[in-house]
């Protein structure tokens, strides 16, 4: 029988090991920081843009598809193995972390002089404008000049990964990421045959969405699949809602704190419509109780007519199974409007030894060359407008129409959660409680923008 | 005189080795987190001395005071409930030999054994809207008292504080069951010769004596529940809106969320130092005569 304090010693101290653990990693350049203050990098540096001047070069390149059967994966398999073809000097190492670890992990990565060349750093706050004001991702302005990218990117695409050179604000300023030809949407989710067995068209309003829900609980169906146990789901739909009620400049100034306040967003009326579908009984049961990923997988088993969700992330066993679904933007009033992005954001490691080679893989990866690829995968390809092939799934087809009606309207919404690095957490909590009818809408919104000023002011 | 001081050279020297490997894992690292607490300091950039300002603001976040409220709740389930229930069993078993006693003990030790990922994945099951706790319910007619267990406001925290005293009661019991098993039988004798019953046997007897072992038990338990991370973290990270929350949760969003990592940092070394002085505090009390 062991003593009670020799064991007693051994865990308390265990203890304050244990509570002394999570900064470990973090401490072992503590307190000293790792990167200079500002950015690095002055515009007007030369670079070059000719492949064949750079000699034999392999780019460490690294994505967040840990799922070698994802077609995200598939898709930049293709697109190193064609940019290879294209500069066979230049080789492309792959590695991939899932998106948890690598934000978690990539200021030290990047502090490390063996840094990947480059790296999947997420937009907003937390990702480029973080790593941007440390010093450690790259102004991409000398290579945006040389390659023409501001020309070939939307403006509401492009702020997405602009940062100011000083790192005190993001949504403008220069280039420090560039997007890739494929990217995706909250879209809506529809299951075929419901909708035809309910006589409903596709809706292209907003109002005629509404009537469709409406129609589909009195015909006995779930209106709307939805699994908010784990949060994070919980928000999709809001942040989807807000683009009809706000033009796309009042969410976006918000969001990069230009101006405005959580008001100016249209959060009020969109959370006012999305407790009033929880309280008319448009979501399952169980809702609160499913976890968001149980919720996708009962969709796709054929519980709901509409889904709020991510393009290309259902969880399809076969293709035949996707051409039952079919998807569409929530219709907008006035210009369409949607909360979209290119599925990752890549930027140059300051550390890079190459980093004019890998200026030219940002430069392929966003070309229209990786978005026909992105086709050819059957995922949605981004910063052009693209024509279906004979091949082409029906689901991707009703993408490809998605992409080119926001690309006419220029109408790409950011992320609500990329405003504070904090904001994801606290709105999915907040809409947890609005669904349960525990707050009003205007609490909501006052919770927001609570968080929106007290990160605004630790910004200085 | 000097073989003396020898003798005590030596014994430094055979700890060395321990001393060094637990100096650089532990000691090291502890007194750093308290150095990056009194820093504003986001993990990269040069950080800003704030002194105690980390502590000050944590002492002033609601949402501290919520997740610490829970922290109260969970010591009931993770240390109080499996205690008593562990002192129950250990009593019933100590009386008399059973036949299937050891297989009996191993059964219950083993979610001891199992790593908190499998505990979580296996209870977000049976917590699930279909999961069998429901299905069971409504198989046996009580159909109105399902839940959402994990998505429930009210019932959010106690179903995972129930998690907790399923997790620790193995330990209390064997810790418990082995702790009686050495008590002198002779007591038990002389008690009843007294014509004590089972009640007063337990008290005049086996609880006495067993006050290294519940001292053993508390702190293990109480420490578990403040620690509680990986549970949360895995079912409900903190949800439904805030009402599961807890410090280690807060601490982990903080430093690798939002990047805060000096108020991480100090919410770190105020759970150590509580630990630490409850630990101190359950022994002093259990030693005192």
């Amino acid at each position: 029988m062991n003593h009670p304090r020799a064991t007693t010693d051994r865990r308390t101290f265990l203890g304050l090991a244990l509570a002394g653990a999570a900064a470990v990693p973090l401490a072992s350049c503590a307190p000293g920081g790792g990167g200079s203050s500002s950015a690095t990098t002055s515009a007007g540096a030369s670079v070059t843009t000719d492949a064949s001047a750079l000699g034999n070069v392999t780019i460490a390149q690294m994505d967040t598809w840990t799922d070698k059967t994802s077609l995200q994966a598939q898709w930049i398999v293709k697109v190193n193995a064609a940019f290879t073809q294209k500069y066979p000097n230049l080789k492309v190492k792959r590695t991939s972390g899932t998106f948890d670890d690598i934000n978690k992990t990539l200021k030290l990565k990047l502090s490390d002089p063996s840094a990947p060349d480059v790296v999947p750093a997420n937009n907003g706050w937390q990702g480029i404008g973080t790593l941007a004001k440390a010093g450690l991702i790259k102004n991409l302005t000398p290579w945006v000049a040389a390659y023409g990218w501001d020309k070939r990117i939307p403006a509401t695409i492009a702020r997405q990964h602009q940062v100011t050179p000083d790192g005190k604000s993001i949504g403008k300023g220069d280039f420090f990421g560039i997007p890739m030809a494929q990217g995706g949407f909250i879209t809506i989710y529809y299951n075929r045959s419901k909708l035809a067995k309910l006589g409903v068209s596709v809706p292209t309003t907003f109002d005629a969405f509404q009537d469709a829900l409406a129609k589909a609980k009195a015909g006995g169906e779930i209106p709307m699949m939805i699994g908010t146990q784990d949060q994070w789901l919980s928000t999709t739909t809001l942040f989807a809602l807000m683009c009809n009620y706000a033009e796309t400049q009042k969410i976006s100034d918000f969001v990069y704190g230009v101006g405005g306040t959580a008001a100016d967003t249209g959060m009020k009326e969109a959370a006012t419509t999305y407790q009033a579908w929880a309280k008319a009984g448009y979501f399952p049961k169980n809702f609160a109780g499913t976890p968001s990923a149980d919720s996708g997988t009962a969709f796709v088993g054929g519980s709901g007519v509409f889904y709020f969700y991510y393009s290309d992330s259902l969880p399809f066993q076969t293709e035949a199974k996707s051409n039952a679904f079919g998807t569409f933007l929530l219709p907008t009033q006035g210009d369409l409007r949607a909360v979209g992005a290119s599925n990752q954001n890549f930027s140059i490691a300051s550390n890079s030894k190459h980093a004019d080679a890998a200026a030219l893989w940002l430069d392929f990866v966003s070309s229209r060359a990786a978005g026909e690829l992105a086709v050819q995968t059957g995922i949605m390809p981004f910063l052009d407008t693209f024509e279906a092939t004979a091949d082409t799934g029906p689901l991707l087809k009703d993408e490809l129409g998605e992409l080119a009606g926001v690309q006419k309207s220029d109408g790409f919404v950011p992320y609500f959660d990329w405003a504070t690095p904090t904001m994801l957490d606290t709105m999915g909590a907040q809409c947890q409680l609005l669904l349960a009818g525990k707050i009003t809408p205007e609490q909501l919104v006052a919770a927001c923008q609570k968080d929106y000023d007290a990160f605004q002011k630790s910004q200085g | 005189m000097h073989g003396k001081r020898r003798g005590r050279f030596v014994g430094w020297l055979y700890i060395l080795p321990a001393l060094l490997l637990y100096g650089g894992v532990v000691l090291y690292p502890a007194i750093q987190s308290v150095n990056i607490s009194l820093y504003s300091w986001d993990g990269v950039s040069t950080p800003t001395w704030v002194g105690l300002g980390n502590y000050t603001d944590f002492l002033s976040d609601p949402e501290l005071r919520i997740a610490i409220e829970h922290i109260g709740v969970l010591v009931v389930f993770y240390a109080f409930v499996p205690i008593l229930l562990g002192l129950l069993s250990a009593s019933l078993l100590a009386r008399h030999a059973r036949r299937g006693y050891a297989v009996y003990r191993w059964v219950i030790f083993l979610p001891q054994v199992l790593t908190s990922v499998v505990v979580a994945v296996l209870w977000k099951q049976l917590y699930g809207p279909d999961g069998p706790i429901n299905t069971a319910l409504e198989a046996v007619g009580l159909g109105a008292l399902t839940k959402d267990w994990l998505g429930d406001f009210t019932w959010a925290l106690p179903a995972l504080g129930l998690v907790g005293t399923w997790t620790t009661l193995g330990l209390c019991m064997v810790l418990f069951v082995s702790g009686s098993a050495a008590i002198p039988t002779s007591l038990y004798d002389a008690a009843r010769v007294d014509g004590a019953g089972a009640v007063r046997e337990f008290f005049a007897v086996t609880l006495p004596a067993l006050r290294p072992q519940i001292a053993v038990a508390l702190v293990l338990t109480v420490t578990g529940a403040l620690r509680t991370f990986d549970l949360v973290w895995l079912t409900t990270r903190g949800g439904p809106g805030t009402s599961t929350i807890t410090p280690s949760l807060l601490l982990y969003v903080k430093a690798f969320s939002i990047g805060d990592v000096g108020a991480a940092a100090a919410i770190g070394v105020v759970m150590a130092v509580v630990c630490l002085l409850l630990a101190l505090v359950i022994v002093r009390v259990s030693e005192q005569d």
